[in-house]
């Protein structure tokens, strides 16, 4: 207490000094106009840049959410894109009728987890049939093909990825439109390959593979990857392509589900006539 | 000990006199008054003897400058400019020492230390004092041309009056 008092009685007149200043200040402010305008004015970049900062802080623990509404908000716009619809144009006379119905429809999943690196790799997905998953329903992510769903529970779903040796996609070349089939041989990751493209087609090093549309798990013309290289096997009359996958398996996150809401229709008329 | 009280008293009254009824008149109808702005009170706070403390002597600052303050309906502003000045004195004095230290009985004019000495001192504290007084005017640096040239100006005019006023109020 004796301290506290020596050091009022030396240090006083700073407190003094202080303390009228800040009285000043307010007079000044609450007295003359022009004054007031500025610290009106620049009290209000200050706490503008504040709440800037702070902005900006708490959207760094909100990134999480964003991401979350972003995959959505892309699930919906690849809902939209022109090989999701099913073209029901139709030329009547002089009639064109615009109307298109959405064919497929993209449910963003989660991967819980995920192998490369066995024989036959799979993954599991957030979302199951509460969500409207059924098996055979393709997987995408932002780059390429994942996947098939094999089997489903009530929240979460496991997929077959592209490397496992069941899995067979039907692909085709892009633009020049050969397909085949694509298989997984076992030993590298990054590495596809495709059958059955015929031997006269022309066919060269960094050429697109897409889906090809044929099976109603994948639309048509989503990215799968580029030719890594090819080959003639001795007394074979196709190639054997190795293709470069164009999305990372190892780094799944976030990935789309998509449904075909003509499934149904195409398999019951594609078996109708199977046995003719 | 009264009497002193008494005299800067008396020089509180005088310098507020000469202040608002001459020179802020004069300022007025003058047409380069926007630079040209002549401060006598700060003499005042200058004037102040050395056996006042520190904390007297801000407080008497603050007084004076509040009503200068009221005269030129600028409340605050003048006496924010006086608490600095009566606030950095004992610095100025530390730093502008004479060789024979101070007289703790006298007060620091001219006639005590020197017409150098006190134009050394006088100058300091004017000048900062100035330069304070127009900062808090603008409010803001953004202008800070503007203050320094109207520091200059006024105290190349204030200075004259304030050396004026030590001749005619303490003749040798």
């Amino acid at each position: 207490m004796r301290n506290l008092f020596l050091l009022f009685i030396k240090y006083g007149h700073i407190f003094l000094f202080i303390f009228l200043e800040f009285l000043c200040f307010i007079l000044i402010i609450r007295n003359n106009r022009s004054q007031q305008e500025i610290y009106l004015n620049s009290a209000n970049i200050v706490t503008g840049s504040i709440y800037d900062r702070v902005d900006k802080m708490s959207a760094y623990f909100k990134l999480d959410r964003v991401a979350d509404s972003l995959a959505n908000e892309n699930a919906r716009l690849r809902k939209l894109l022109y090989n999701s619809e099913y073209q029901s144009v139709t030329n009547l006379d002089s009639l064109y009728n615009q109307d298109s119905l959405f064919q497929y429809a993209y449910l963003v999943g989660k991967v819980v987890n995920n192998s490369i690196n066995l024989n036959n790799n799979k993954i599991t997905i957030n979302k199951g049939s509460n969500h409207g998953v059924k098996p055979r329903m393709g997987v995408i992510d932002q780059n390429g093909v994942v996947g098939i769903i094999k089997d489903v529970r009530k929240n979460y779903s496991i997929a077959v990825s592209l490397l496992h040796r069941q899995v067979r996609i039907s692909a085709s070349i892009h633009p020049q439109g050969y397909f085949g089939s694509l298989a997984w041989k076992g030993d590298d990751p990054t590495i596809v390959q495709l059958e059955d493209i015929p031997k006269h087609a022309i066919i060269a090093i960094g050429d697109t593979i897409v889906t090809s549309g044929y099976s109603s798990k994948f639309p048509e013309k989503i990215s799968i990857g580029k030719i890594d290289s090819f080959w003639l096997e001795q007394g074979f009359n196709s190639y054997t392509i190795d293709v470069k996958l164009s999305n990372d398996l190892s780094r799944l996150d976030y990935v789309y589900i998509i449904s075909d809401n003509f499934k149904n229709e195409k398999e019951e008329l594609e078996q109708a006539t199977k046995n003719e | 000990m009264n009497n002193v009280n008494l005299r800067n008293g008396w020089r509180l009254i005088l310098l507020l006199l000469f202040q608002v009824a001459v020179f802020k008149q004069l300022n007025m109808q003058w047409s380069y008054a926007v630079y040209f702005h002549i401060f006598i009170y700060p003499i005042f706070i200058l004037l102040l003897p050395f056996r006042y403390s520190k904390v007297v002597i801000i407080l008497l600052a603050f007084l004076m400058g509040i009503i200068v303050d009221i005269f030129y309906n600028s409340i605050g502003i003048h006496a924010s400019a006086c608490v600095f000045t009566a606030f950095i004195r004992p610095n100025i004095l530390a730093i502008n020492k004479p060789q024979s230290d101070y007289d703790v009985l006298l007060s620091p004019n001219a006639t005590n230390y020197g017409f150098l000495w006190f134009l050394r001192y006088a100058s300091i504290l004017l000048f900062l004092h100035l330069f304070f007084y127009f900062s808090v005017e603008a409010f803001t640096f953004v202008y800070i041309g503007q203050i320094i040239l109207k520091t200059l100006a006024s105290f190349f005019i204030s200075i004259l009056f304030i050396i004026l006023y030590q001749f005619i109020f303490n003749p040798k």
